[in-house]
C-alpha cells in the first residue's frame, strides 16, 4: 500500500484542493494507495481521505515563517514504513504515475527546478544569492526510513537552520543536495505553470505540473499589486478544466 | 545572460569598499599578530583575499560550501555553521557573514565578520542582529559592515 500525505493549514486553500488531489490520484495512480490531509480544518473533506490534526504535527518551536513547510520533513520522522509522498495540494496530477510510486527510491527523492535551471545560462553563478534554489518540494517520494536523515540533520542544527533558512527548499538545497541525501525526479516529469520557457501552457507529454506560487514578486494588474501567476482555482482554460474534472461528488 | 527570477538586481557590485575592506582584514591581522586564521564563506567574491592572506598568515582551512569555486588553492566543501569542522582558535574570518548563523556564537577567539549590505533583502544576518552584540567594533566602509573583536 502506498501513502500519499498532503498538508492544508490556514485559509489560503479550500477543500476542494485535497479532494481534487485525491480524485487525480484515483485516476492516475493504478495501485491501491490512501491519502491522508494534515489540516486544522477538515470542513468538507471528503470521507475517504484520512485525516491528521496540524495542530499538532509539528514537532518544531519556531515561527512558521522560517523553514517553511518544515512539517513535511515531520512526516519523513513519523511515517518511515514502506513508500510514501507528500504532495502539494497545489500539485496538478494529468498522467500516470504509477511507475514513479512503485520503483524503489534509494533516497527521498524532491523535484529538480528544470524551469529556471534550463533559463539560466550559469545556473550556479549566484549560488548562495537571492532566490537561487533548484530543490522543489511539491512531488516528494522517500522509502522506509531513508528521509529521516533530513529531519535528524534538522533537529541536530534547528537553532541555526531556523535562523538561516526561510523555507524548506532553500534548506535541503544548501544543507543536502551537494551532500548527496537526496535524490530528484529525472528530466521531463513536472513543469511550472506559472514559470519557465513557456509558462501557462498544457505539457501534455509530463506527468503534471506544479503552480509554486508562494514566493514572488509583485507587480501592478489591473491596478491591485498581484502575482503575475496564478493559483490553480485562478486558472481559466485548461487548468481549471483538469481539475474540476477530478471531482468524485 | 537570460535574466532568472529574483536573480536580475544582481550584478557588478564589488566597486565599493572592496579593497578598503581587504586592507583593514590585513591591518587587523598584523595588528593583533595573529599567525593562523579560519576562513568562512568566501565565495566567488572574496577569492583574490584568499590569495593575498596567504602571503601574511597561515589560512589553516577555508570552508565554503559552493561546490564549484574554481580557486587555485584547495578549499573545503562544507558549510562551517552545519557541518563538523575544525576553527583556528585564534582567528576566526568570516566573510558573507550576513548569510551566516553568526560564528561569533559558535566560538570562542578572534572574529572578524564582514557583512555585505548590498544585497540584504533576504539575508538573515544584518546590522540590526549584530548590533546587538555591542562588544564588537564596527567599521562600515562602502557598502560593508566589518565587525570585529574577541570572544571569550
Amino acid at each position: 500500500m502506498l501513502n500519499f500525505y498532503t498538508f492544508k493549514w490556514g485559509s489560503k486553500y479550500d477543500a476542494r484542493y485535497p479532494n481534487r488531489l485525491h480524485g487525480s490520484l484515483t485516476k492516475w495512480c493504478k495501485v491501491p494507495f490512501t491519502l491522508t490531509c494534515i489540516t486544522d480544518d477538515a470542513t468538507d473533506i471528503l470521507p475517504e481521505i484520512q485525516i491528521l490534526d496540524y495542530n499538532s504535527f509539528d514537532l518544531f518551536d519556531y515561527p512558521k515563517d522560517r523553514v517553511f513547510t518544515r512539517e513535511k520533513l515531520c512526516l519523513m520522522k513519523k511515517f518511515n514504513k514502506g513508500k510514501n509522498f507528500w504532495l502539494d495540494l497545489d500539485l496538478l496530477i494529468h498522467n500516470d504515475i504509477t511507475d514513479l510510486v512503485t520503483r524503489d527510491l534509494e533516497k527521498p527523492t524532491f523535484i529538480w527546478n528544470y524551469w529556471n535551471w534550463d533559463r539560466a545560462e550559469d545556473p550556479m553563478e549566484f549560488y548562495g544569492h537571492g532566490q537561487t534554489c533548484y530543490i522543489n518540494s511539491s512531488f516528494v517520494g522517500w522509502q522506509d526510513n531513508n528521509g529521516e536523515i533530513l529531519f535528524d540533520e534538522l533537529w541536530k542544527r534547528q537553532k541555526e537552520a531556523f535562523y538561516t533558512y526561510a523555507s524548506l527548499d532553500k534548506y535541503l538545497f544548501y544543507q543536502h543536495w551537494h551532500k548527496k541525501n537526496v535524490l530528484t525526479w529525472e528530466r521531463g516529469l513536472w513543469y511550472n505553470y506559472n514559470f519557465g520557457l513557456d509558462p501557462f501552457k498544457v505539457q501534455k507529454d509530463k506527468r503534471g505540473c506544479i503552480f509554486n506560487t508562494s514566493h514572488l514578486k509583485l507587480y501592478d494588474r489591473d491596478g491591485v499589486q498581484r502575482p503575475l501567476a496564478f493559483e490553480l482555482h485562478e486558472t481559466r482554460g485548461w487548468a481549471k478544466r483538469i481539475w474540476e474534472s477530478y471531482d468524485e461528488r | 545572460m537570460r535574466p532568472v527570477d529574483g536573480l536580475r538586481e544582481y550584478g557588478n557590485h564589488m566597486m565599493s569598499g572592496e579593497q578598503p575592506v581587504k586592507d583593514l582584514i590585513k591591518i587587523i591581522i598584523k595588528e593583533y599578530g595573529f599567525d593562523e586564521c579560519t576562513v568562512i564563506g568566501p565565495g566567488k567574491a572574496w577569492e583574490n583575499l584568499i590569495y593575498d592572506l596567504n602571503d601574511i598568515i597561515d589560512v589553516k582551512h577555508i570552508y565554503d560550501k559552493d561546490p564549484a569555486l574554481k580557486y587555485t588553492i584547495p578549499y573545503t566543501v562544507a558549510d562551517a555553521i552545519f557541518d563538523d569542522v575544525e576553527v583556528s582558535d585564534q582567528l576566526i574570518l568570516s566573510l558573507h557573514a550576513e548569510k551566516h548563523y553568526p560564528a561569533t556564537r559558535m566560538w570562542k577567539g578572534y572574529h572578524i565578520m564582514v557583512i555585505d549590505q548590498y544585497y540584504s533583502n533576504h539575508d538573515p544576518t544584518t546590522k540590526d542582529t549584530l548590533d546587538k552584540e555591542n562588544w564588537m567594533e564596527i567599521e562600515k566602509i562602502g557598502d560593508y559592515l566589518v565587525y570585529h573583536g574577541e570572544v571569550k
